[in-house]
């Protein structure tokens, strides 16, 4: 009962979390570890590593990720090119990325409102496994398989995407 | 101040609540005028939303769906609940049909082309140019220097005014429109077979069907509320089957029991050998047969043992060395087909768009009249169309060269004489001969067409080969009534009129099921913009037509005219006025008065043309053949225009995704579909890509006799290795200078569906 | 604080003794009975907590509420700054 009231109060305190890009180790040790040297920024094909901002307090300097403008497209050259581990270095298959998990907003997702849509479920990189379609119409996300790109996040025809990659570092 | 926002939540909360229920004003006045909030005011803004009835503007399936207008301007799309169609699903194209509608590049004003430039212009000035110039070509060259080049998506309404402007009045049968490139095929497979055009049964057959043939059809992606319905089916029934053929395995295969993925152009011989099975197997119907069918080879009548000798080339091994398939999985769908009490076969543009494609239409009929699959609950050899009004108005309108309004043609001098006395112009006005057909008609303007008029339609980037005919699209005067711009056609265009978009005009549509639905105009046309029915109109007249146009003052009045011509037809509508359509969710002809309810079946009891003196006891008889039988044709395969080859060793097929539809002039003006589907690419299997060491995202050259490409390559386990897929939307990657402009013999309908290519790594 | 809307569903002999009942209930307000047995609520209540236990109390306690749905719910943002300072 009302157990959409906590979902709600939850989106409100997890928003603007950033991603890391693939590979990034927990947290509290990546602040230690990255130099801010901008290698895995400058080396991304698609620009998809930005330059966090003053806004991210103890992060600003450091890459990251906004999924909604250009997510991960997981060509894997970044890890390696990290000088301090702060990227795992040894980290080359996209089906072994962890840079968060998608979760699905069902209040906005159009499925569930009778809109059928199939975005992220033909987007997804993982094809098949990371977002499935139950009953050929709602999406769900099989968290042992998502890597959280944020493909998904990107194309998400909501105006405020359905479809937000939860980092993994926040907690 | 916190006061306030909190008094404006509470009212708020209480008109979510209202809202769900479904109820008007529940509001607590005190909770509004302590908020300071007027009661009216706060009715207004939440709930003074006024809904009309209308249909969705893309695909053919004729979804209901409701326009909200707010303030007199688009408010928000739902679903139609009381739609039988979509029970108020929609797709996410048509949920936001309203932000199409509010597009930032709308056309607003006309505009000339002076000195190479448009520049904007009065609505006088650009009719009376178009009006002199044409009167110049057509006094100068004669009236078949001028054609007119339609639209699947125009209402019937505005494709009555153009052709009865056109072929009644400038006195040319130069009048095409796109569904050429989409369902002539299927116009020529269902008049050849059966006497008449468009299916036999309706959308309601589906629920009652047990095997779903699937042919040349991505219905998840094209046809995303069919495929529901068809989910719905299986999911509810899980002994029904569903049997696909296609070069690719579509999202639609999610649901597929079997799927023969055949090498793109060669399935003819896969529905020969499925008709040889069902005779080998015992699975025909003898007395529907011998009740109903007659035989032919496509010149002459033959007998049943002609075609059964015909047939015998037509082994399953002999059609799966043909397709590269297996000649068990090619028994099995036979086996299936044959066993299952019913039966519903698809197909879409994967049958449609080739050079075979009559044929190919043709094969999938004689499986159902072998078998006697037709004309009863849950079974149809059924047509899925594109265009939301393709059926409507281009096929039953005649907005084809060689058709004339309610199933008739111009070769026919009784037809001629009909509408001409509908037109209220001699009958020697329309010319007994066809006009020119689209690619004919392309190739020749500039030449011997001098000038042209384009209505809802973007051939500067649907049409075939396209490099070939953007030349004579700037050379001769070109004429383009559109809603956006720019577009690839109106930036080739001397003059661009701006039309009224969905929602801001009125008019019917009829979709895949014969169903005919009533659209209300919700808004006044943005800027300047008019109905394409009375530019027309304002054309004519312009052109000196005054008198037969002057009674177009709405568009009820253009419907009253149309369905005067649909009296007593195979496709009568005489039973669908204004009146009875605006209450309805559409009516299926023939519905010859208007207590008539619609027809699910047509040739058999129900159908009130059925004539049952004629068929004495016969299931079906078919009363648009001289006889009442259906024809069975036999058939030879024939493979594609242009086969592959070493120098182009790869098969180049295209088609539809989802979230965009057709050239994206209006699915590319909503931001939150674009996201959906941002950047042209080609699907490439993965043994192709490893071959050219490709990965998913590496620009790849896609080259083909008639032009290259670049594009992304995104490797993926759909397309059958050495066949690459090609989703044809963007208007920075023009897919279609790829394809090739052969046509088929019969419908002139291209073959979008096959050429032959190379890839190259860049 | 948080605002939220609801509608009780209810059997509909009963729904009258349920509007007097939820009546007497502190920060909740009924706001008519509509297409026969839906009772629109009012629910003003200090924490999402206290909403749940609200909305719990009603589908539990009260016979004949076949059950209660939330059709809205916000936070009174402003309301939250002034008990914070």
């Amino acid at each position: 009962m009302l157990k959409f009231i906590v979902d709600y109060i939850e989106s409100i305190s997890n928003e603007d979390i950033a991603l890391r890009p693939p590979g990034a180790v927990p947290e509290k040790e990546f602040l230690n570890k990255c130099i801010k040297c901008n290698k895995c920024l400058q080396i991304c094909p698609y620009d998809s590593i930005v330059t966090a901002g003053l806004e991210h307090g103890r992060s600003f300097g450091t890459p990251i990720v906004k999924a909604r403008e250009v997510p991960c497209y997981l060509c894997m050259l970044c890890p390696p090119v990290c000088p301090t581990g702060a990227l795992d270095n040894n980290l080359l298959k996209k089906e072994e990325v962890k840079m968060g998990v998608a979760v699905i907003n069902e209040q906005t997702c159009l499925p569930y409102n009778g809109i059928i849509c199939r975005a992220c479920f033909e987007n997804c990189p993982i094809f098949r496994k990371a977002i499935i379609l139950e009953d050929e119409m709602y999406p769900k996300v099989v968290e042992e398989h998502c890597v959280g790109c944020g493909i998904c996040e990107r194309v998400c025809p909501v105006e405020s995407s359905a479809i937000i990659v939860k980092s993994n570092h926040h907690v | 101040m916190s006061l306030s926002r909190r008094d404006f939540l509470r009212a708020s909360a209480l008109a979510a609540a209202a809202t769900t229920l479904g109820i008007g004003s529940v509001f607590n006045n005190k909770v509004l005028a302590k908020a300071g909030i007027d009661k009216e005011q706060f009715i207004q803004d939440s709930r003074g939303v006024k809904w009309h009835k209308s249909v969705c503007r893309l695909c053919g399936v004729g979804c209901g769906v409701m326009l909200g207008v707010k303030d007199g301007k688009p408010f928000g799309i739902r679903g139609d609940k009381e739609n039988t169609i979509n029970e108020g699903l929609l797709c996410v194209k048509g949920f936001y049909l309203n932000k199409m509608i509010s597009a930032k590049n709308r056309l607003l004003y006309p505009m000339i082309r002076k000195n190479g430039k448009l520049t904007r212009a009065t609505w006088d000035e650009a009719l009376d140019l178009v009006a002199t110039k044409f009167s110049e070509i057509r006094d100068t060259h004669g009236s078949d220097a001028l054609a007119f080049y339609g639209s699947g998506q125009a209402e019937t309404e505005e494709t009555y005014v153009a052709n009865k402007l056109f072929k009644g009045h400038i006195g040319t049968n130069n009048v095409e429109g796109n569904p050429r490139l989409c369902m002539a095929s299927a116009v020529g497979g269902y008049i050849s077979t059966f006497g008449a055009d468009e299916p036999v049964g309706t959308y309601d057959d589906i629920e009652k069907c047990d095997m779903f043939l699937l042919i040349g059809s991505n219905t998840a992606e094209a046809h995303p509320v069919l495929y529901d319905r068809l989910v719905k089916r299986k999911k509810r029934n899980p002994n029904v089957k569903v049997v696909i053929i296609d070069p690719r395995k579509t999202p639609t295969n999610k649901i597929a029991d079997l799927h023969l993925q055949v090498i793109p152009g060669y399935d003819l011989a896969i529905v020969n050998a499925i008709a040889k099975l069902l005779i080998d197997n015992g699975h025909t119907d003898e007395q529907f047969i011998k009740d109903s069918v007659n035989f032919s080879d496509g010149k002459n009548p033959i007998t049943y043992d002609d075609y059964k000798k015909f047939l015998k080339k037509y082994t399953p091994e002999y059609a799966a060395e043909q397709c590269g398939v297996s000649p068990e999985d090619i028994k099995k769908a036979a086996k299936l087909f044959g066993e299952v009490p019913r039966v519903m076969t698809m197909w879409c543009m994967g049958v449609n768009q080739r050079v075979a494609g009559v044929f190919l239409n043709n094969l999938i009929h004689n499986l159902h009249l072998l078998t006697g699959k037709i004309g009863k609950d849950g079974c149809d050899s059924f047509s899925l169309t594109g265009q939301p009004n393709a059926c409507g108005g281009v096929r039953e309108g005649g907005g084809l060269s060689h058709l004339l309004p309610g199933h008739r043609v111009v070769a026919n001098a009784q037809h001629r004489k009909e509408i001409a006395e509908l037109w209220n112009v001699s009958p020697d006005k329309i010319q007994p001969k066809p006009g020119k057909h689209t690619v004919a008609m392309f190739d020749a303007l500039g030449k011997d067409i001098k000038g042209m008029y384009v209505l809802c339609t973007n051939p500067a980037q649907s049409l075939p080969n396209l490099s070939k005919y953007l030349k004579g699209m700037e050379d001769a005067f070109l004429v383009v009534a559109e809603s956006f711009h720019p577009t690839e056609t109106t930036q080739l265009a001397d003059v661009i009129l701006p039309a009224a978009f969905w929602g801001e005009k009125e008019g019917v549509y009829g979709c895949t099921e014969r169903r005919s639905q009533h659209m209300a105009q919700a808004l006044q046309p943005m800027g300047e913009a008019r109905w394409d029915g009375f530019i027309l109109a304002d054309l004519a007249k312009r052109m000196g037509y005054k008198e037969n146009f002057e009674h177009f003052t709405s568009a009820e009045a253009i419907w009253s005219e149309y369905i005067k011509s649909t009296k007593g037809k195979d496709m009568d509508l005489t039973g669908a006025p204004y009146s009875r359509l605006k209450e309805v969710r559409g009516l299926r002809w023939p519905v010859p008065s208007v207590d008539h309810p619609g027809t699910t079946h047509r040739f058999t009891k129900g159908d009130p043309y059925f004539p049952e003196d004629k068929a004495a006891g016969r299931r079906m008889y078919f009363y648009t053949k001289p006889d009442g039988r259906a024809v069975i044709y036999a058939r030879p395969d024939k493979g594609p225009e242009e086969k592959t080859s070493k120098e182009y060793p790869i098969a180049l097929t295209t088609g539809r995704i989802l979230e965009q539809w057709h050239t994206m002039t209006m699915t590319g003006q909503v931001p939150e579909l674009v996201r959906a589907a941002p950047e042209p690419y080609v699907e490439i299997n993965p043994d192709d890509a490893k071959d050219l060491g490709l990965s998913t995202r590496d620009k790849v050259r896609m080259v083909t006799k008639r032009g290259s490409l670049i594009v992304e390559a995104k490797v993926i386990d759909r397309p059958r290795k050495g066949t690459i897929f090609v989703p044809w939307h963007w208007p920075e990657s023009l897919t279609n200078i790829l394809t090739i402009d052969a046509v088929d013999p019969g419908s002139k309908e291209p073959e979008y569906k096959v050429a032959a290519c190379r890839l190259e790594k860049v | 604080m948080i605002i939220a809307s609801m509608i009780v569903k209810t059997e509909t002999e009963k729904v009258n003794d349920i509007v007097l009942k939820l009546q007497k209930l502190p920060n909740v307000t009924t706001h008519g009975v509509h297409k026969e047995n839906n009772i629109i609520v009012l629910v003003e209540a200090e924490s999402d907590d206290k909403l749940k236990e609200i909305g719990r109390y009603i589908s539990s306690e009260f016979e004949g509420v076949y059950g209660t749905y939330p059709t809205f719910v916000s936070g009174d943002e402003e309301i939250g700054l002034d008990t914070a300072v």
